[in-house]
């Protein structure tokens, strides 16, 4: 995946668990920890809204485009 | 619709489904074990005494009979297969999530089916034209078995997709 999800960084820099995070956005544990992994295939406006409300930051602070990543995607699609 | 709807849907098609099975398997069998003691008087030769049934009268000859017992068969066997496809697919629409890739494939497997029905009946047309001089052979290509094929391939890719964009949507967070 070339876009990283960095929920873990923000959520220790807010030393805010996940599991409070769940309560506040109103998403489910589960769907937290999918997206935390980045085995999310994508992710609505409204979640990333609330995440960004009650994490008081920027959608570039959750998500970030991993150039590096990207390469070697297509590599492995090459192959 | 509510899920009690459906899963009650799905349990009486089950049902009608299995009836349809157990008719056909039954109905086939006595037809084929009936061909069978026909085919084995024809072959020896003798009348067959089976107490209240007596095959001696022979009122086809032996490839065409060779080839009806060859039609059930596949006939029996395909509706058999379908039947049992479909009871799959129905246990997973009573459990209330029949969009999963097995059946997709389910789908597929039924088309398949119904293409082999089909043409058997080619193969045992030809057949019987070339091994028996003399049989009028009519070829006849049945459209409405064809456009089912064709529609439970369309529905099977259908399907497919159905359950990719699912999958997508259930890891959208």
């Amino acid at each position: 995946m070339t876009i990283r999800v960095t929920l873990d960084r923000v959520l220790l820099d807010r030393r805010m668990s996940l599991t409070e995070l769940s309560e506040r956005v109103g998403v489910t544990l589960a769907n937290l920890s999918i997206l935390k992994t980045g085995k999310a295939k994508a992710i609505r406006f409204s979640t990333l809204e609330a995440l960004c409300r009650e994490l008081g930051c920027q959608p570039g602070d959750i998500l970030i485009f991993d150039s590096e990543d990207e390469g070697s995607a297509k590599r492995v699609a090459a192959e | 619709m509510t899920g009690k709807t459906r899963n009650s849907m799905a349990a009486i098609m089950t049902i009608l489904v299995t009836v349809v099975m157990w008719m056909t398997a039954v109905i086939g069998l006595i037809v084929l074990l009936a061909g069978g003691i026909e085919l084995v008087s024809m072959l020896s030769g003798s009348a067959i005494n089976l107490g209240a049934i007596k095959v001696d009268d022979h009122d086809i000859t032996l490839p065409e009979l060779v080839a009806g017992l060859a039609g059930v068969l596949v006939v029996v066997a395909a509706v058999v297969f379908v039947c049992l496809e479909l009871r799959r697919i129905l246990a997973t629409l009573a459990e209330g999530d029949p969009f999963v890739p097995e059946n997709a494939v389910r789908l597929t497997r039924i088309a398949i089916a119904i293409a082999i029905t089909q043409l058997m009946r080619y193969v045992i047309a030809i057949v019987m034209g070339l091994a028996v001089h003399g049989t009028h052979v009519e070829l006849s290509v049945d459209l409405i078995a064809w456009a089912s094929v064709a529609a439970l391939f369309i529905l099977s890719q259908v399907f497919r997709e159905g359950t990719r964009l699912r999958d997508e949507e259930k890891m959208t967070i």
